[in-house]
């Protein structure tokens, strides 16, 4: 449900400067300092039966999240004062959910089921402790040539999602920094310049173990960001971005202390930088012609990055990073037309060319919540949930860390972060989606006409990660440049959220969706919605024969299954590793204010997903360490997926106090198929009488269907004062 | 699912959409662009999620029929950054309506900031909220009790283009002809954690803060508008001049109110 981050949002934009109203008029004696805040409870089963964290998701940290039980509250307290005309101050803070439930008795009561963790009174996942969240003062000193100065903690939501975006909900003002900001020529033109503090989750090799170390400098690596907007008219206007961000480090060995150690500190050390990340960004828009408007974007990115500080291999200790691993620079575009009345009235029609490049690198670019394109992309049912398709694994903690089958019911939000991120989220919010790479058109038509609304999509997709062992020859050495995260963009079904590299791609993706609504004049009005949704996603993967045997060479660096027998270069069957995946989405839901304070929605949607992901001797190319379902990471998902979702979502009001939730039952089937080499070509393989198994790289996949199913139940409870 | 399913489900989605009749025109007015300044000297807060235009009030329509669509167009395409779910989020709009000359309502709500003039009173309002019709209930009920009666809040208000628009049945406004009625209709911003006085609207300070208005006063002595009609609602660019006088008002040095911005009814 989007009202949980959109009633967040807008509670940490209070504290950030808004409600209650600072300087008021006050009286004798009257204190400055408003206190403000929210209690927020949750309420969540289902029958998954994991209790690792009051949310439904979280994938980096095994243990922190990915729960379906339990009950917890939190606590939220805002402040602002108006110290002075000149100065105001805020503040927040907050307990946080992660394992407060209530059974947890404040800390003293729930073993947890990780060893890393305690989950006592010392564990701050569970001992219910308010921390500061973030406090800020602002000048506004009355100066010509400057508004105000902000020092403090905010989310950073003046800039742009592809340059420096607004900081993740579940902490929004916890990334600190100074913002300076200002306007001139009757405030056309406006400018901000900001120091940003670099969290250190963005340093290049965050899942290197090594990465905190003695000459590991991290508390003043920042991002400079500055924004000139002008806008000489209401029907013009522009912005210019500038960011650049760094990581420094300490020098081993500073030239002045002539190679000894012990001396090379006596006159200060010196820095070297691990990395360097410039955007630079030129935004435009035009309004002023009557049936049209315009607006569109260049992005410019350049990367430096120490070349010592990744191995030169594919998968290596950077794997997990939000930076390319190797210099880079590239352009990512969109320009958008929007025709406000086409031909007949209440007809709307948006039409986007975007080409992201896949060398664009922007640090600080949005993880989650915001969306850089028109497109709705793709379902977020089938985002990689870690459902366990073939083993049910229950006892791997990778693979229960994810929030299951039934994947997200939010709609898919496209971000040009290298780590896009969807942990502590639940079942119904969005879920974000890497797009690096992706080219393309959409087309978005509206039509409202009486009590109809219509819209429809269709986005043709091309992608700048269609390449050959990424441009060389060997993906091993040539492929080192990108990173590899999960590694599974275009594996399985949804594929991996933040993945947009494969070492060998040809594919092309087209999205087709309608939508119509209708209101039921009936009672207090039934809302109506049918929906239906398209996609097809096709991958060639390897287009030359000359490259089988260095994209599937028996993947060495994996744990593969033991039955499985090695099928090198895949007996030279180019269209053997063809990826092909047909996505249908069927929606209706009825929604009916029942009394003037509740309003519930019944959903009923189903999907199906029709995938070939080449035959039984295909893996992803360059498996790692996440080879076998028993991981997690990579299953073998080729065969007909069938999903049902049958759900009601409701919301209630009262003054100052808000109930929502969402119920969720789904049920359906995989029905897994097999193919195999026939004479060059991909063919089905059937099962022999008796056969129970079929053997793959990703384990031994029984050749009978498999009934899923889940509940899930998540209810919430908000009061602000 | 075969291809010829899937092209059948498109060709019924599109025979629906063509089996739709054209809306018949009621009253429709109109505003300068670039006058989403209030009084003439408010701007926008410094997040990006305030887009250039999106409290700019271009067109105001109503159209004919029982069940009238009342339709508010600003100068930019409506985003819905917030994921309320209709189609946009930022804005907030207020459509006073004035059915009969010399009486009604003169106050407004709360946290707007302005009242009306006495040959301008308003009898019904018409809230379009991004948010859902529970929540404005709810505001409304604790914090405007008093014209509860006398506002409206429709089922469902979406946002299409630059177009957010909600159907109003006449019975709910008292039936008549929406063609010969006064409105004002005053663009605002939703703001999902008002102060406790504010139904839903966000504030206008003396500067401007990433969520909050500026150029106006830290205190509540100045109209919480951005945009109005004003004039003939012909969107001629001396009604740009014409709403920063209606917006004028005066706030004393503690703050007080001297003087309240004035609002007249717009007719045709």
């Amino acid at each position: 449900m989007h009202l949980r981050n959109a009633t967040l949002a807008a509670a940490v934009a209070a504290v950030l400067g808004l409600a209650p109203q600072a300087g008021q008029a006050q009286g004798a004696g009257e204190s400055p300092l408003k206190w403000y805040g929210s209690i927020y409870a949750k309420f969540l089963d289902g029958n998954r039966r994991t209790e690792k964290g009051l949310y439904s998701n979280s994938e980096t940290t095994p243990g922190e999240g990915g729960g379906d039980q339990g009950q917890g509250i939190e606590f939220e307290l805002m402040f602002n004062a108006q110290i002075s005309k000149q100065v105001e101050i805020g503040g927040r803070l907050h307990s946080r959910f992660n394992k407060n439930y209530w059974s947890n008795y404040g800390g003293f009561g729930v073993p947890d089921q990780s060893p890393l963790f305690t989950c006592d009174e010392s564990d701050p996942r569970c001992n219910q402790y308010v921390k500061l969240r973030g406090a800020w003062a602002r000048i506004t000193p009355g100066y010509a040539w400057m508004d105000s100065a902000t020092i403090g903690n905010q989310d950073w939501g003046m800039f742009d999602p592809w340059t420096v975006g607004k900081i993740r909900y579940i902490d929004r003002d916890n990334l600190g920094g100074v913002l300076l900001q200002g306007s001139g020529f009757d405030r056309q033109l406006r400018w901000d310049i900001a120091r940003i503090t670099l969290p250190n989750y963005l340093n290049l090799m965050f899942a290197k173990d090594t990465d905190i170390s003695d000459d590991d400098l991290y508390a003043n690596d920042a991002t400079w960001v500055g924004q000139l907007k002008y806008a000489p008219g209401p029907d013009f206007n522009t912005t210019l971005i500038a960011a650049y961000a760094f990581d420094n480090e300490a020098e081993d060995f500073d030239p002045n202390g002539f190679g000894d150690p012990n001396l090379d500190f006596l006159d200060g050390v010196g820095v070297w930088k691990q990395f360097e990340n410039t955007v630079l960004a030129l935004k435009a828009q035009y309004t002023g012609i009557d049936f049209m408007d315009v607006n569109g974007a260049a992005y410019y990115s350049d990367l430096n990055v120490d070349d010592s500080i990744c191995a030169g291999t594919l998968n290596d200790d950077c794997r997990f990073s939000p930076l390319l691993k190797r210099d880079t620079d590239d352009w990512a575009y969109y320009f958008t037309l929007n025709f406000n009345e086409l031909l007949i009235d209440g007809l709307s029609l948006s039409v986007q060319y975007f080409d992201i490049g896949s060398d664009y690198v922007s640090l600080m670019a949005a993880r989650r919540e915001q969306d850089v394109l028109i497109t709705e992309g793709q379902e977020g049912t089938w985002m990689w949930g870690r459902p366990d398709y073939n083993f049910g694994n229950r006892g791997n903690t990778n693979s229960m860390a994810g929030l299951g089958w039934g994947g997200w019911n939010g709609e898919v939000q496209q971000v040009v972060s290298l780590a896009a991120d969807n942990d502590f989220t639940d079942f119904d919010e969005p879920v974000a989606y890497s797009v690096i790479g992706w080219k393309g058109v959409t087309l978005v038509p509206k039509y409202q006409v009486g009590d109809w609304e219509f819209s429809a999509e269709y986005t043709y997709l091309d992608f700048n990660t269609d390449w050959q062992a990424c441009g060389g020859s060997d993906k091993d050495t040539d492929c080192a440049t990108y990173i590899r995260q999960d590694g599974t963009h275009a594996w399985g079904v949804g594929g991996d959220y933040r993945s947009p590299y494969a070492p060998y791609q040809d594919r092309r993706m087209d999205i087709f969706a309608l939508r119509a609504k209708y209101t039921l004049d009936v009672g207090n009005g039934v809302d109506l919605m049918a929906r239906y949704k398209y996609i097809k996603d096709e991958d060639k993967r390897v287009t030359k024969s000359r490259f089988l045997a260095d994209a599937y060479d028996g993947y060495p660096g994996a744990p593969i299954n033991g039955d499985w027998i090695p099928n090198v270069g895949l007996g030279g069957c180019v269209g053997c590793d063809d990826r092909q995946a047909d996505y249908d989405t069927f929606g209706v839901s009825a929604g009916y204010q029942l009394h003037p304070d509740l309003y519930a929605t019944l959903v009923y949607e189903y999907h199906q997903v029709e995938l070939i992901d080449g035959t039984i001797d295909v893996a992803p190319v360059g498996l790692g360490f996440e080879a076998s379902n028993g991981f997690g990471y990579a299953e073998y998902m080729t065969g007909k997926h069938d999903k049902n979702r049958l759900g009601i979502d409701f919301s209630y009001f009262l003054s100052g106090i808000e109930f929502g939730g969402a119920i969720d039952y789904l049920w359906g089937e995989y029905d897994p198929s097999f193919y195999t080499d026939l004479n060059g070509r991909q063919a089905r393989l059937s099962p022999q009488p008796g056969q129970s198994t079929i053997a793959t790289p990703l384990g031994n996949i029984s050749v009978d269907p498999v009934d899923m199913g889940q509940y899930r139940m998540k209810i919430f409870m908000k009061v602000s004062f | 699912m075969n291809n010829k399913a899937r092209f059948s489900i498109s060709a019924l989605a599109v025979g629906f959409a063509l089996a739709g009749g054209a809306q018949a025109a009621g009253v429709k007015f109109a505003d300068p662009t670039g006058d989403d300044k209030g009084p003439g000297g408010y701007v926008y807060p410094t997040d990006a999620v305030y887009s250039a235009g999106s409290f700019d009030l271009v067109e105001f329509e109503v159209t004919d029929g029982d069940n009238a669509d009342f339709k508010v167009t600003v100068n930019d395409r409506l985003a819905d950054p917030w994921g309320m779910g209709v189609g946009f989020a930022t804005q907030m709009v207020f459509i006073f309506i004035d059915k009969e000359p010399g009486k009604g309502h003169t106050k407004s709500l709360p946290g707007l900031n302005f009242e009306f003039a006495p040959d301008s009173g308003w009898e019904k309002v018409i809230i379009l909220s991004p948010q859902p019709a529970s929540r404005v209930a709810a505001e409304v009920k604790a914090k405007a009790a008093d014209l509860s009666a006398d506002i409206v809040i429709p089922r469902r208000t979406t946002g299409i283009g630059k177009t957010i628009s909600a159907k109003v049945k006449l019975d709910d406004l008292g039936g008549g002809d929406p063609a010969t009625w006064g409105y004002q209709v005053v663009v605002q911003s939703n703001e999902g954690f008002p102060d406790k006085s504010d139904l839903l609207s966000r504030k206008v300070n003396e500067f401007e803060g990433q969520h909050r208005f500026g150029g106006g006063n830290d205190s509540d002595c100045d109209p919480h508008v951005m945009d109005i009609l004003a004039g003939k609602g012909a969107g001629t660019p001396d009604e740009a001049q014409a709403q920063y006088d209606m917006l004028k008002h005066e706030c004393g040095a503690d703050g007080s109110s001297v003087k309240r911005a004035t609002l007249q009814m717009i007719r045709k």
